[in-house]
């Protein structure tokens, strides 16, 4: 070592040595000092697998506790787009040959009753919902980490007391239709989009490959998850699948909660339907509370989505650390939450009271169509379209029933709606013959009240000092508007009362038992004569108060507003209709003419049913108009704590004299039974001792179409100290005078809850005469034979 | 230059009396570091191996396999450190001729792992000959090297060269190219240390860089190979799945446990990483990262402070050395560990390449853990006898 300094180079190898451990201490430090924070929460997102647990959606029970909406499972086969498309052509035929032919043979199974589709209990492997995650499909939560989703099943001793409080000691029937052709006006899909009523459940049809692959690229189902194909499967085509993987790829069959609706078609338009969320929905509805995952179901209509907040459970998490390979070392407990079951809705309804109403529109539209009389003068007789009853309780606005026909079976969209089916009942195009399903008619429907209108206009002529309770009009049949006419310029010189006969002198109470329009002609004229004293839509405003030509305010969607007509209105209506042009402001013009016209409920006056029914609420109670209510109280979930009862909402205060009040009141009450009642006849043989019943028939009559008929009602009659507990409206579009199928329908839900008093709480006791059956089936022959009217077809 | 006479054989008995022996010479600080090191990794192995899977029994089986050899390892090193190092150095021929054949021979017949045929499987133990061929390339070189008593011309650079080519290429041909890696940085250091002079050096560093450039633009290296040399080098681009499952994702994984860990650690046997199994080879070649992640900054910094103290503790032997024989020893063996210690701990962190080697007395393993005693054993046998 002579050759170099070897002190020196001994030192420069020191402080390589050196140097290289500070360049590791560097890094170190960077690594652990400065940028830690990153790498501690990638760390934190990769090392945890959170399982989200789906929590039980709350149930919808009616009034008294009977339950109408639950929960079920049911057996679903999906397909992964995805993996689907990525099969190549020839493998892809294949599959859905064998699948097509696989879901074709459970069905025709399930249909002879081979095989049973319906709630299928737990796998047997499925001990518990907190096993390991081990095989749960994998998504992606909206905050990036991985989730996994189960679901927790309804206690079963939930499930069974909920069963036993409502009476039912039989066994719960398979589906609605199962067993039973569809009542009338039932749309249950294509096979019977207009509710015929006369289609038997036909044997399924075939499905072919072209049948699976156009429901595998239905483009109302997102693609990045497995698209439900078949629904409601047995539990033996389960097995197959299941075990043969390699005949199936890409196929997944999934148990998943559905709603059961325990009622069928019953309340359907009332209690909505649920599916699955949607990706605006998801934007819209998402919330830290109870966050949605993707594949989870939503309100889309009714109470299901209006009481969606309350029905939807708390989904709970349970956060698993993973190892690399996902398998899970333990469970993080401080993370764990438990999912809390969606709150219980009671509705206001009675689902005694709203079978016997929907049993009723569908007798009586089936005992009606193609009758010829004189309220049905077309050739073919009537053709109703549709009808609709809603009743009310007239103390604090509570719904009692609300049905519309034709409806529809909820339970069609349970699991995914099919196309066609979605369109058999849905489509706008398909008019007459298909009469809208989806649309319910009480609340949506706006109709022409006809003479059901009566009260309205006669509390407007005594508010205008126009009438006197104790004024008598001489009715001959005829009101002459004016004397000095001249019929070529007016058309409107003078009217007749429907029916042409004249009901001699009438005071008010006369005029609204025996409904003399010409009563009512001469006060629109009068109104109309005195417009510079009182205002050219003084009448009009008088209504206002009640509500009429607004939206009721019930906590469903779809509300109508109806319509007052004014002056005012008629002007701009008509030129906007036929353009700002001398022939259209003659047509706007409004006259004595109009002026009758409205005061009897006819030309462009609108109600909907739930108006109407409100109104005549009104005037039972005394002049509180009264917001109307479909929820009566909010529990937690098959318990009764946390009740959250709905409070009476007033949205009015009518200026209803008592000595107004009691003249019309006794007007109604004669309807139904004093001699020149319109309602008379119809009424007889009805016991109205305990609960008489008070109303108004209608018919309201429109230009080359059917009388469509309608009646309004309140009972008990609020005289002699009682108070009235329900008030009802009814319309059936083109179907007759009012006392032809309106009144009818009244008498199908008065007469059986007068029998019980008028007592609600008696009517859906566990014991009443006229408990709804589960799957709410009806023969509608042999409802349409239960009552039949008589000499319905001369009285208005 | 030694030219006292070294006492051969004393009786047994005066021992302890003798001021003199070479007993009363081991440097404490070195093994204390090397017996706080190797029981650090003893644990470190254990943490990272418990592991198996959810619901299995917690694995020991790595806990006494690594006690074991550091046993060994201790056992071996005393014995080393007995018996003089010139003794030693006059059996550098056969320990020398004995690692070449040991070399060739698992080239021929050895197990193979990973693409690399490098190991003897015996029973539930690998040797791995390229481990020992480090330690007798120390010793051949500075065999040889003190027959020139620092006077190297040419030739006998071409000889120095050719003793460190041979186990090199064989290391190579395995390919183990850390373990030859790591050969390199031995050679240039044991060549610095023997006087080679400055522009041979320098000439040697520029080769070598050439060298280099040339096998990883040709198609020398396997794929694979080169993605780990420059894998560090692209880490901030895009990675694909392919990468995500090799060695990027292994990069990542390791920062992310050495990063999470920050200045406290998760605590031993809590860190996230390790508990999960998700650095891949961690009780290996990444048992850094255990001690990075459940330890942070103040275990791994204590770690690499105890490594600091254990090469100045050799670096400084080699200065006591008693002649140029222990000083070549000493810088060999500084070179090794430097070089490990750095290309290992810096694989870890993103600042250098992964190649295969392991961190001395951490990394589970035999062959590696015993090489690393041994080599310690020389050092305190050099350093026991550093008196004239």
């Amino acid at each position: 070592m002579t050759s170099a300094n070897p002190r020196a180079r001994h030192h420069v190898l020191g402080i390589v040595a050196l140097s290289l451990f500070a360049a590791l201490f560097t890094r170190l430090w960077y690594l652990q000092v400065l940028t830690t924070d990153e790498a501690t929460a990638a760390v934190d997102s990769a090392r945890t697998q959170t399982v989200i647990k789906e929590a039980p959606r709350g149930r919808i029970l009616d009034r008294s506790g009977k339950v109408l909406v639950e929960n079920r499972r049911i057996i679903q086969i999906q397909v992964d787009y995805q993996d689907f498309i990525d099969l190549t052509g020839p493998k892809q035929t294949e599959l859905l040959r064998l699948l097509a032919d696989q879901i074709f043979q459970d069905e025709l199974r399930i249909y002879g009753g081979e095989r049973v589709a319906d709630d299928p209990g737990p796998r047997p492997e499925e001990t518990t919902t907190t096993t390991a995650p081990d095989d749960l499909t994998e998504g992606t939560g909206p905050d990036g980490t991985t989730t996994t989703s189960t679901t927790t099943t309804v206690p079963e001793e939930d499930a069974n007391s909920a069963l036993d409080e409502s009476g039912a000691t039989t066994t719960q029937p398979d589906g609605p239709f199962t067993e039973h052709p569809p009542p009338a006006g039932v749309a249950t899909g294509a096979q019977n989009p207009d509710g015929s009523g006369k289609a038997d459940p036909p044997p399924p049809e075939p499905i072919d490959e072209d049948e699976l692959r156009s429901r595998i690229e239905d483009e109302r189902y997102s693609k990045f998850k497995p698209v439900p194909v078949a629904t409601g499967i047995s539990e033996e085509l389960e097995l197959y699948i299941t075990e043969h993987p390699e005949m199936f790829p890409t196929v997944v069959v999934e148990r998943v909660t559905a709603r059961r609706y325990l009622y069928g078609a019953l309340l359907a338009h009332v209690l909505g339907y649920v599916g699955s969320i949607t990706e605006d929905e998801l934007d819209e509805a998402q919330n830290p509370d109870k966050p949605y995952e993707n594949d989870d179901d939503i309100g889309k209509a009714g109470i299901e989505q209006l009481m969606e907040m309350e029905l939807r459970g708390t989904p709970g998490q349970e956060v698993y650390e993973v190892d690399a390979r996902n398998r899970p070392i333990r469970e993080i407990t401080e993370q764990r939450r438990e999912p809390v079951p969606g709150r219980d809705v009671y509705l206001t309804v009675d689902i005694n009271m709203q079978y016997l109403m929907e049993k009723g529109l569908a007798a009586e539209i089936e005992r009606r169509r193609g009758v010829q009389d004189n309220g049905c003068f077309l050739p073919g007789g009537c053709n109703p379209l549709g009808a609709a009853s809603v009743a009310i309780d007239p103390r604090n606005g509570q719904v009692l029933a609300m049905a519309s026909y034709p409806t529809y079976d909820p339970n069609l969209f349970v699991g995914g709606i099919s196309r066609a089916d979605y369109e058999a009942i849905s489509a706008d195009d398909r008019g007459d013959e298909h009469n809208y399903p989806l649309l319910n008619r009480a609340i949506g429907g706006q109709y022409a009240p006809g003479s059901t209108f009566k009260l309205f206009s006669a509390f407007a002529g005594l508010a205008n000092g126009l009438i006197t309770p104790d004024y008598v009009y001489n009715d001959t049949g005829t009101y002459l508007y004016s004397a000095t006419c001249n019929t070529d310029v007016e058309n409107n010189c003078s009217a007749r009362n429907a029916g042409g006969t004249g009901n001699g002198a009438v005071d008010l109470t006369a005029a609204i038992t025996r409904s003399s329009d010409t009563y009512f002609y001469k006060l629109g004229d009068d109104s109309w004569r005195a417009r510079d004293r009182i205002g050219r839509d003084a009448m009009q405003r008088s209504l206002e108060t009640w509500g009429l030509g607004h939206k009721p305010g019930i906590d469903l969607p779809g509300e109508a507003t109806g319509r007052i007509p004014t002056p005012d209105w008629l002007m701009d209506f008509s030129i906007a209709l036929n353009g700002d042009n001398d022939e259209a402001r003659v047509a706007g013009t409004w006259t004595a003419g109009v002026s009758g016209n409205t005061m009897v409920g006819q030309g462009d006056v609108l109600v909907s049913p739930l108006q109407l029914a409100q109104g005549y609420a009104t005037l039972a109670n005394g002049g509180t108009v009264w917001k109307p209510q479909l929820v009566l109280q909010v529990n937690d979930y098959a318990t009764e704590a946390n009740v959250e009862v709905t409070e009476a909402e007033a949205t009015g205060l009518v200026d209803l004299r008592p000595e107004w009040r009691e003249p019309m009141v006794a007007g109604f009450d004669g309807v139904t039974k004093a001699s020149g009642g319109t309602a008379t006849r119809a009424f007889a043989g009805f016991d109205q001792s305990q609960c008489p019943v008070a109303g108004k028939t209608g018919t309201a009559q429109v230009t080359g179409k059917n009388d469509s008929s309608l009646f309004a009602a309140f009972a008990p009659t609020p005289t002699e100290g009682r108070e009235s507990v329900i008030a009802m409206a009814t319309v059936f579009q083109e179907s007759g005078f009012g006392a032809a199928a309106a009144v009818p329908l009244t008498r199908r839900v008065l007469e059986p809850f007068a029998s019980v008093g008028c007592d609600i709480e008696r009517f859906g006791a566990a014991d009443s005469p006229f408990t709804a059956p589960l799957g709410g089936w009806f023969d509608v022959d042999d409802a349409v034979a239960e009552y039949v009217p008589q000499g319905t077809d001369t009285v208005l | 230059m030694a030219t006292v006479p070294i006492p051969r054989r004393r009786p047994i008995a005066s021992m302890r009396h003798d001021p003199s022996a070479f007993w009363h010479h081991v440097d404490a600080t070195l093994v204390a570091c090397l017996l706080g090191v190797a029981s650090l990794g003893v644990l470190m192995v254990y943490s990272a191996t418990r592991y198996i899977g959810p619901g299995e029994p917690l694995n020991n089986l790595y806990l006494t396999r690594q006690l074991f050899f550091v046993v060994v390892g201790l056992v071996v090193a005393a014995a080393v450190a007995v018996v003089d190092y010139h003794k030693i150095l006059d059996q550098a021929p056969l320990i020398y001729g004995s690692t070449v054949l040991l070399l060739v021979a698992v080239r021929l017949v050895g197990s193979r792992r990973s693409g690399t045929q490098g190991w003897f499987q015996m029973g539930p133990f690998q040797l791995q000959p390229s481990e020992f061929a480090k330690l007798a390339l120390v010793l051949g070189f500075t065999y040889l090297a003190t027959q020139f008593h620092g006077d190297i011309d040419l030739r006998r650079l071409g000889a120095l060269l050719g003793i460190s080519a041979v186990p090199i290429v064989l290391v190579l041909l395995q390919p183990d190219l850390g373990t030859a890696l790591v050969s390199v940085a031995i050679t240039f250091c044991l060549l610095v240390a023997a006087g080679v002079k400055g522009r041979y050096l320098v000439l040697l560093g520029v080769g070598a860089i050439l060298f280099a450039t040339l096998v990883l633009t040709s198609g020398m290296l396997d794929g694979y190979q080169k993605d780990r040399l420059t894998v560090f080098a692209n880490q901030e681009n895009e990675r694909t799945l392919a990468e995500e499952r090799g060695d990027a994702y292994n990069l990542e994984q390791s920062k992310l446990a050495i990063g999470s860990g920050g200045v406290r650690g998760t605590g031993l046997f809590n860190g996230p990483q390790t508990r999960s199994n998700r650095v891949p080879e961690q009780h290996t070649d990444f048992i850094f990262t255990v001690v990075g992640e459940e330890l942070g900054l103040i275990g791994a910094g204590a770690l690499l402070a105890a490594y600091s103290v254990i090469v100045w503790r050799v670096w400084r032997t080699a200065q006591l050395a008693r002649d140029d024989a222990g000083t070549m020893i000493c810088l060999g063996v500084l070179a090794m560990f430097v070089f490990q210690i750095f290309q290992n701990v810096g694989m870890t962190m993103g600042i250098m390449p992964i190649t295969g080697i392991p961190l001395p007395f951490l990394s589970y393993g035999g062959s590696s853990t015993l090489m690393a005693f041994v080599a310690m054993g020389l050092v305190l046998n050099v350093h026991m006898r550093r008196f004239r």
